[in-house]
């Protein structure tokens, strides 16, 4: 491993070994000088990751920072991009330097130009690149980062005048200016082919790219200069239309040049049908069928005139079935008018097993209610002579008012 | 997400950032555009974009002239929608103090209306005096008015409930379309207030 590789290391294993701080001075915008972080700080300024800002604080370098915005896509306002016509002027000199190296049969110095001018070209490539990822980003979400028109209107033509810059800089990369050089010379064929490589087969991307940027910046330009006409022609309009409440837009008839606008199809809700046909979807179509709940049916039987609704049908006649305690009522009348001593609702309910389900509050609360409901006709109706008896508890108290009954009794008087 | 971008487009539908932001994203591409318009061009109707850009519909072919029935169909339509939709336009501008709002996308905020239309009496009568227009009834508070105004208009296509839980709603593209019909309007018609506005082009700005 050689001397540089190690100390490359070295510098990544400080980094690794104080990642969580230079997070934190990252997405904070700086970390201010403690106790216990005093240490790793030092330690982070002598390899320049950190920065002294003000005081106790400081701030991660620029250049880390840059970084980082880029890997994580973190977008800043005005953001300045590489100066690319300089990075291309570099070029050009090092191509300058490369030949002269190469004339005065120096190999060393020719091998370094080529080094460095492999790596000027994929820095250059590199920073077109990202530099218009990070244009499309922007472009897209419509400066997303700022709230007010007048602001996104100002950032769009800074950025703008950025794409410009690369639109420059391409019809420079593509221009005899750079290309020419390389080709006029067999001595820097490794030099062309690097560029070949690395730029021209990149260009029509980039260029293509550039072209829908610029366009969506123009469209999106000239939307953000239309806003404050819209809105006054909405103003103006609205007053109008509050000055004139009789004012009716006019009539198709009376148009002689028609709109583009006016010949907007007004649609059509189109609606499918399932080809039960088709095998393929009929297990799907069966699933379906099984989780639709089933329709309530109801039957609703119109009346012939001159006949009666389920006239000739079996069900025609409905026999209401009595509830028991109706039933036992009936019997226990019946058992009081043969007996000629007072008969106990509560004991005659007992005695009988086929009303055992019959609550004794409730059977007397019934017997007592039909009881009273029979009144005229225990005096001169069907069950005449019939005698009726409660049996009373004693009030708690005299001025209650509450008459309680424990029981009740018919008997048939002679 | 052609099926869906035809069926919604034939069904009247405007299209924009808002409304289906992947499907306008797909009609941005020109060999989408182009396979759309051979598939419609056969039925007599054709893609089409607001001035803007900012929302795709379906119009009827005019290559073999204008179809009247159609337009009268449209301007029908607008002479039944227009007083109220430029009333509220006017109304939330002011309400909001901002005259940038009338672009795609812009959020409007229930709350943030609400609580400026109850300071001031002059935006209430203009919201009861709104709500009249529109027919619509409510249980007779502000509030509730105000919720029915902004359903009404989303279902008109004009505005979209991005964000029920807080209620904001978004400005559609059709915003664009209707802007349009009022430049149209107020030029026919020679409606004034415009008069030191200059008219300016696509083609002079680009």
């Amino acid at each position: 491993m050689s001397q540089s590789v190690d100390t490359i290391v070295a510098y990544l294993e400080v980094l690794h070994a104080n990642k969580h701080l230079i997070a934190e001075a990252y997405c904070n915008g700086g970390i201010a000088l403690e106790e216990e972080n005093q240490r790793k700080i030092r330690q982070l300024i002598e390899n320049r990751v950190l920065i002294p800002y003000f005081q106790q604080d400081f701030r991660v370098s620029p250049t880390l920072g840059r970084h980082l915005d880029e890997v994580f896509q973190r977008q800043r306002s005005y953001a300045v991009g590489a100066n690319f016509v300089d990075l291309a002027n570099r070029l050009r000199q090092l191509i300058i330097e490369y030949t002269t190296a190469s004339n005065e049969n120096r190999l060393d110095d020719q091998e370094d130009y080529a080094a460095e001018y492999d790596a000027g070209v994929f820095e250059l490539a590199s920073l077109i690149h990202d530099e218009l990822l990070s244009l499309r980003a922007i472009t897209e979400n419509q400066f997303a980062n700022v709230s007010t028109m007048a602001e996104k209107q100002r950032q769009n033509e800074f950025y703008l005048d950025r794409a410009e810059k690369i639109g420059e800089t391409i019809a420079l990369l593509e221009g005899e200016n750079l290309l020419g050089t390389l080709s006029e010379s067999p001595l820097l064929k490794p030099l062309l082919e690097v560029y070949q490589h690395q730029v021209l087969v990149k260009l029509a991307g980039w260029r293509s790219t550039h072209m829908d940027i610029t366009s969506v910046l123009k469209a999106f330009l000239y939307r953000l200069r239309q806003i404050e006409p819209n809105a006054r022609r909405i103003r103006a309009f609205a007053h109008f239309l509050r000055k004139n409440p009789d004012y009716q837009t006019p009539d198709s008839e009376s148009i002689q040049t028609f709109p583009a606008w006016s010949s907007r199809y007004a649609g059509l809700r189109l609606k499918t049908h399932p080809d039960l046909s088709v095998s393929q979807s009929r297990d799907a179509l069966a699933e379906i069928a099984q989780s639709i709940p089933s329709a309530k049916i109801s039957i609703v039987r119109e009346r012939a005139a001159g006949s009666r609704i389920n006239d000739g049908e079996v069900n025609g006649v409905r026999i209401l079935q009595p509830k028991p305690v109706q039933l036992a009522f009936r019997r226990y009348l019946q058992a009081a008018s043969d007996s000629l001593s007072p008969l106990s609702a509560i004991d005659w309910k007992r005695k009988q097993s086929e009303f055992s389900t019959l609550g004794d509050d409730a059977w007397l609360l019934y017997a007592i209610h039909s009881i009273e409901m029979l009144g005229k006709e225990f005096k001169s109706g069907r069950w005449q002579g019939i005698q009726v008896k409660r049996d009373l508890a004693p009030a708690e108290h005299i001025r209650s008012g509450n008459i309680v009954i424990k029981d009740v009794a018919l008997w048939k008087k002679t | 997400m052609f099926n869906q971008v035809v069926q919604s487009l034939l069904a009247g539908e405007f299209i924009c950032q808002v409304s289906d932001h992947a499907g306008f994203s797909y009609l941005n591409d020109a060999a989408h555009q182009h396979e759309v318009n051979t598939y419609v061009g056969r039925i007599g109707l054709q893609l089409s974009v607001t001035r803007q850009g900012g929302a795709f519909f379906i119009a009827h072919n005019v290559d073999g002239g204008v179809d009247r029935k159609a337009a009268k169909e449209v301007f029908t339509e607008i002479k039944q929608s227009l007083r109220p939709l430029v009333s509220f336009l006017d109304m939330v501008m002011r309400v909001m103090q901002n005259d940038n709002l009338l672009i795609v996308g812009t959020p409007i905020e229930v709350n943030k209306l609400m609580a400026a239309i109850d300071s001031n009496p002059s935006f209430r009568s203009d919201l009861q005096t709104l709500a009249i227009q529109l027919k619509v009834s409510g249980d007779g508070t502000d509030r509730n008015r105000l919720e029915k105004v902004l359903r009404v208009f989303r279902e008109k296509g004009y505005l979209m409930l991005s964000n029920p839980e807080r209620e904001i709603y978004q400005i559609t593209g059709k915003i664009e379309f209707i802007q349009e019909v009022i430049e149209f309007l107020m030029e026919h018609d020679a409606i004034g207030g415009m008069e030191d506005e200059p008219p300016s082009t696509q083609g002079e700005l680009l």
